[in-house]
């Protein structure tokens, strides 16, 4: 356990330190933020175009909730980073595996998608005038932290599948963050999409901490209604943490057996 | 001249290389279906055309940004940004030649986006006014020539573009009015709205869609030409400058 503690410790460390050869704090208020917030009300404008006021918050809180998953989805392209840095042959070798150090280290990624769509929220409810309480904005943090770590284990199968794929890696990240943005009933009712769309989304991350998050936002809160969906979510996101182990494993053990060019 | 060729011949050859470099392509029915379901799924067929422009739009500035960006972004990485700006052909020159094959390359998009609404929708976007809508894609193509020499300029200056890149999306839809037109932006946000050049092509397009008589065309026409020329001027100086000042400094390898 605190060897598991100690791998968690020094992989969040690294993680932080990768974000900050991304971002300085100012490029991440001024550059990232600003284009969160204009993405709330870019759809929030289109719920009003498209269906009227009563729109505007169903597109809010979609919009500003999708904002967690997109963040999640940036570890696709680190872990490309740490292939073409030569980094992940070193890890692999090393006793801890590569998985738990892989997924530690982009950890930061729910945390930031998390402040990022709360305050996504929260700037585009005050602009937008959508009567959001804070204590139902409270209430968001944990339902969308909880969205966003399924998100990110779902993120870790889909950079196990592409880290070989040379100069896909932000085409396969915008691909997943669209599919999940189109079909997970973010801007779109999750009730016109096609059966079978529902019943294949029901098993991808967010599907449910969405439906949680608007039986928190929604007016008349529905706490057992949200409550349900995050014990729904968690089973969705324990789901998908395994198979994105199974699936880097199996990575790892065909590079291995090849000689491949992951640890290269 | 013989600049610009050998600039768009370069182009043409480094965007045939990953797919990343031409992901807008493969994702623009992905925002179609994005655009068009968040009307139709509320019931409004009628603005199908409308959000169907929008995603061509979006797909149109995305491409523009991603890969003008990483004209500066790629010389840097590959080292070569020094012996290109130390090279006897103007950098601007070059820079120009690039950003001209990328915005002539992303009309692809116009057709595939027209496809994509045909096959998940089943509706043919018809074009009322053709010559109207062929005069504001040839102009929006060069305003985003124009926008692609300011945003290479930018870049000279970045430290991490991607995350500019990105940062370069949603606040330029709202202002370019793709979905939501800019006269049903707040008054406040107007004036600013129109300094870029999408608010005015959005508009005229909209206008080629629309099956009633054009009004105010001229003026769309004028205002597109005008901010796309100053929008080009713009970043023929600044590229100038800020190529002369990381020259100066020794900073042309880093940002």
């Amino acid at each position: 356990m605190r060897r598991a503690l100690r791998i968690l410790r020094w992989s969040v460390r690294l993680g932080l330190s990768d974000l900050g050869t991304v971002h300085t704090w100012r490029s991440w208020v001024f550059g990232w933020l600003t284009r969160v917030v204009a993405q709330v009300l870019f759809f929030g404008l289109s719920g009003l175009l498209a269906g009227g006021v009563a729109d505007v918050r169903f597109m809010l809180i979609g919009s500003a909730a999708v904002i967690a998953v997109l963040e999640a989805m940036s570890i696709i392209v680190w872990a490309a980073a740490d292939r073409h840095m030569g980094t992940a042959g070193l890890v692999v070798i090393s006793p801890t595996g590569y998985f738990p150090a892989f997924a530690a280290r982009g950890l930061y990624t729910v945390l930031t998608g998390t402040a990022s769509s709360v305050v996504a929220l929260a700037a585009g409810a005050t602009i937008l005038r959508v009567a959001l309480s804070p204590a139902a904005i409270l209430l968001a943090v944990p339902v969308i932290a909880l969205g966003a770590t399924s998100a990110y284990f779902f993120a870790n199968a889909v950079a196990a599948i592409v880290v070989k794929a040379a100069g896909a890696h932000w085409f396969a990240l915008n691909v997943s963050y669209l599919l999940i943005m189109i079909c997970g009933g973010f801007v779109i009712p999750f009730d016109t999409l096609p059966y079978a769309v529902r019943t294949v989304m029901s098993a991808m991350p967010y599907t449910h901490a969405l439906a949680a998050l608007r039986a928190v936002l929604e007016p008349g809160m529905d706490l057992p209604l949200a409550l349900a969906e995050c014990g729904w979510e968690i089973a969705v996101t324990v789901a998908w943490a395994v198979v994105a182990k199974l699936v880097f494993d199996l990575a790892i053990r065909r590079e291995r057996r090849l000689g491949g060019a992951l640890l290269g | 001249m013989r600049t610009l060729r050998a600039a768009a011949r370069l182009q043409w050859w480094s965007m045939r290389g990953g797919l990343d470099d031409r992901q807008s392509f493969v994702l623009a029915p992905l925002f179609v279906l994005l655009f068009v379901g968040v009307v139709r799924a509320r019931g409004h067929a009628e603005l199908t055309a409308q959000a169907a422009l929008g995603a061509m739009l979006v797909c149109l500035w995305n491409l523009c940004v991603q890969i003008s960006g990483g004209v500066v972004a790629n010389e840097r990485r590959f080292g070569t940004f020094e012996l290109t700006a130390a090279a006897p052909a103007s950098f601007p020159t070059v820079v120009m030649g690039r950003v001209t094959t990328i915005a002539a390359v992303a009309l692809l998009v116009v057709p595939e986006v027209w496809l994509a609404t045909l096959l998940f929708f089943g509706e043919a976007v018809e074009v009322p006014h053709p010559g109207l809508f062929l005069i504001g894609i040839v102009l929006i193509t060069f305003g985003m020539a124009a926008a692609g020499t300011l945003i290479a300029a930018l870049f000279v200056l970045a430290r991490n573009v991607v995350y500019l890149q990105v940062a370069f999306t949603y606040p330029f839809f709202i202002l370019g009015g793709l979905v939501v037109p800019v006269s049903l932006l707040p008054e406040w946000v107007q004036p600013i709205s129109r300094l870029v050049f999408l608010s005015w092509g959005s508009d005229l397009l909209r206008a080629a869609l629309d099956p009633a008589a054009p009004r105010q065309v001229e003026l769309q026409i004028l205002g597109l030409f005008a901010v796309s020329a100053l929008t080009f001027a713009a970043g023929r100086m600044l590229l100038t400058r800020l190529v002369d000042r990381a020259r100066r400094h020794g900073t042309l390898g880093r940002a």
